[in-house]
């Protein structure tokens, strides 16, 4: 296998307040390969976005990277300024957020703000190749009529077409890795659908790197091919689509695909199994697994100790007690595999 | 569960907002239809889901059926009376029987109330109980909806977002009502819980005989909790049927595009299932077209869809489809 695109190393992100240390991520690691398109799925405060955002350099005061290396392209970049990160940021790695009514200045033309992003990126691209080049990318996004549209200013898109024209800026110096922090979820149905096909049909096209962030499985089957599960600002399990979807090796992963409902499934009206319980506060995480507090399997060492990363094939590891050698046997939670961390 | 007589029967139900004021300059009075035309009933004991996408006046349905709007035409029959006909004074029994949970649990419970006058306000205005009996029944209240008697005295700052949303759930219960609005009251929730808050409305109305109006955009909740579906489009109704029928044989070219939207957790049919990808977006509700108001967008439109407006007609079995087409 090639070298991979990025690198996250046991990565420990915290935001001092008055109150406390928040302990957002606590010890994130995982890669990625170029072409790869990753999930990161996870609820709300599970760390998802802060993991993003530490890869992006985008962590502001009063947070902090505590600990541990991303490595992009073998370059550490914790240990990067912040001039370094920007030279980064737009050429090498890219971000779009949520919210594309905010993300997107409302003063400004379309063309003026595509225009900045490229001539930033390029020094001394004149200004019409520039446009040209936003153009060019308007319509990579399936915009209509671009060299009329890119006129226009962000009140005069509807959601989806802002979200496009996010993504065309996003692309627009090439970037190597892109970031998507739950692009979708602001979006009606219908839209969402147009964006996850313009995402499924650039992942062809464009040879970026992806990490889709998201709390909805359904987005995740849709077009990743890696999954990372977080919960309580730690990994819990990593697999392919097949091992997460078809072969979860984590009671939470299990209780997640549990409280939603199957919408293929017909005929009786299947009742639903919550995961009880609420998420753990990250000012005092749980000492041992986050998940144990709700977790209907828990045994006295989950409480005490934080679950070792098991590896259970190539692709797939889980973090849970259940899956080590002194286990008792629970359901499909089969004891083995390698002892990583 | 439920039996077939229609506890709510909303008939060519409209709310349009007046947007432009015409004013001294003389400009043009422009209405936005929010709900234009929209009939549909609800059985004891049932539920009906409504969705759609945003601006689709699905909520607006809800609002203007409990009177926090007052409606431009048509009728609300609730229990046989016509609630957009009668005097706001007598309206207080139906607020009794009519409750509703809204969907930001955040935003829905004054945060300077603890959780005993929240839950008793209502008991107390409809003079249901008082004192020790009050008391008492704001901790039946809590253990019904799963929270613990030490949280009466508590502020709503010191509850999770899905905790409040059983607070907001036991106010809705605390007057005992026939009919309960649920707009998108699992929205704002986190994956986890919400199948705690679905599953525990489930327990209620069973335990209490409750109707719901549920009111959400998540088509696989709505799904699940529904008897019988209405997806609205632009103001009005698109088609209604029995939750099966619906997502098996679905007619309105609408609902088939908003199926297949779906993203299904399930890797290997999501990305089997051929989607079908609706061009453009959902026009402005202010002065719509003539004729139907899914024709800019639907993949079968003929000419006459941009003419004449497609009546909701029962095609068989109460499923009813609002389409030229069919």
């Amino acid at each position: 296998m090639s070298k991979p695109l990025l690198e996250v190393k046991n990565v420990k992100t915290s935001f001092f307040s008055h109150l406390g240390e928040i302990q957002a991520v606590r010890g994130s690691s995982f890669m990625l390969n170029q072409g790869d398109v990753l999930g990161i799925v996870g609820e709300s405060g599970s760390g998802k976005s802060v993991t993003a955002l530490s890869v992006m350099g985008l962590i502001d005061e009063p947070g902090r990277i505590k600990e541990g290396e991303i490595l992009f392209d073998g370059e550490d970049l914790v240990k990067k300024s912040q001039s370094e990160l920007s030279e980064l940021r737009g050429n090498e790695i890219s971000m779009i957020f949520q919210d594309p009514m905010t993300s997107l200045n409302p003063v400004y033309s379309i063309e003026n703000q595509m225009v900045e992003v490229i001539r930033r990126h390029n020094k001394g691209m004149s200004k019409k190749l520039a446009v040209a080049r936003a153009v060019e990318m308007l319509t990579l996004v399936g915009i209509p009529e671009p060299e009329k549209r890119i006129k226009s200013y962000p009140h005069e898109f509807s959601g989806g077409m802002r979200q496009r024209v996010m993504i065309a800026t996003a692309l627009s110096c090439g970037p190597r890795l892109l970031i998507a922090d739950e692009p979708t979820t602001a979006l009606d149905v219908t839209i969402q659908a147009q964006i996850l096909d313009l995402m499924n049909d650039l992942k062809e096209r464009v040879n970026a790197s992806i990490i889709l962030i998201t709390h909805d499985l359904g987005v995740i089957a849709e077009i990743c091919d890696h999954i990372i599960v977080m919960y309580g600002g730690i990994i819990m399990e990593k697999g392919t689509e097949k091992d997460i979807f078809y072969n979860p090796k984590n009671p939470y992963t299990v209780g997640l695909h549990q409280s939603i409902p199957k919408g293929d499934i017909s005929g009786d009206k299947k009742r639903l199994v919550p995961i009880e319980g609420s998420p753990p506060d990250l000012m005092h995480p749980p000492k041992g697994c986050p998940f144990s507090p709700r977790c209907p399997h828990a045994m006295k060492v989950c409480l005490e100790k934080p679950a070792p990363m098991i590896r259970l094939n190539e692709t797939h590891t889980s973090a849970c007690w259940l899956l080590h050698e002194g286990a008792p046997v629970v359901g499909q939670y089969k004891k083995g595999g390698e002892i990583l961390e | 569960m439920s039996n077939q007589t229609p506890l709510l029967e909303v008939k060519n139900l409209r709310k349009y907002f007046k947007v432009g004021s015409g004013g001294i300059l003389g400009g043009k009075k422009s209405y936005l239809k929010a709900v234009d035309g929209v009939s549909f009933h609800i059985n004891h004991g049932e539920t009906l889901g409504l969705v759609g996408e945003s601006g689709c006046g699905k909520s607006t349905t809800g609002r203007t059926i409990i009177r926090l709007y007052d409606a431009t035409g048509g009728e609300v029959n609730f229990d046989g009376t016509d609630l957009t006909q009668i005097h706001e004074n007598e309206m207080l029994p139906y607020r009794k029987r009519i409750q509703m949970i809204f969907q930001d649990p955040y935003a829905s419970l004054n945060p300077r109330m603890t959780v005993t006058d929240i839950i008793g306000e209502g008991i107390t205005t409809h003079k249901i109980s008082e004192g020790k009996e009050r008391q008492e029944r704001i901790f039946d209240l809590l253990n019904r909806v799963g929270l613990k008697r030490e949280h009466a005295n508590r502020y709503p700052h010191e509850f999770s977002g899905g905790q409040r949303q059983r607070i907001g759930i036991a106010r809705a219960l605390a007057v005992e009502p026939d009919l309960v609005v649920c707009d998108e009251p699992i929205s704002a929730l986190d994956v986890s819980i919400q199948a705690q808050v679905v599953n525990m409305l489930e327990d209620l109305q069973d335990e209490m005989g409750l109707t719901y109006l549920f009111i959400a955009h998540d088509l696989s909740m709505v799904k699940h909790i529904s008897d019988r579906i209405g997806v609205m489009y632009l103001g009005m109704l698109a088609e209604v049927a029995e939750s099966e029928e619906l997502y098996n044989h679905a007619q309105h070219p609408y609902t088939k595009a908003l199926l297949s939207a779906i993203p299904i957790p399930d890797p290997d049919l999501t990305r089997k299932n051929k989607r079908i990808v609706l061009q453009g977006d959902v026009p402005s509700p202010i002065d719509p077209p003539e004729g139907c108001r899914f024709a800019s967008r639907c993949p079968v439109a003929s000419e006459k869809c941009r003419q004449v407006t497609p009546e909701l007609i029962d095609r068989g079995a109460g499923h009813f489809v609002a389409c030229h087409s069919v």
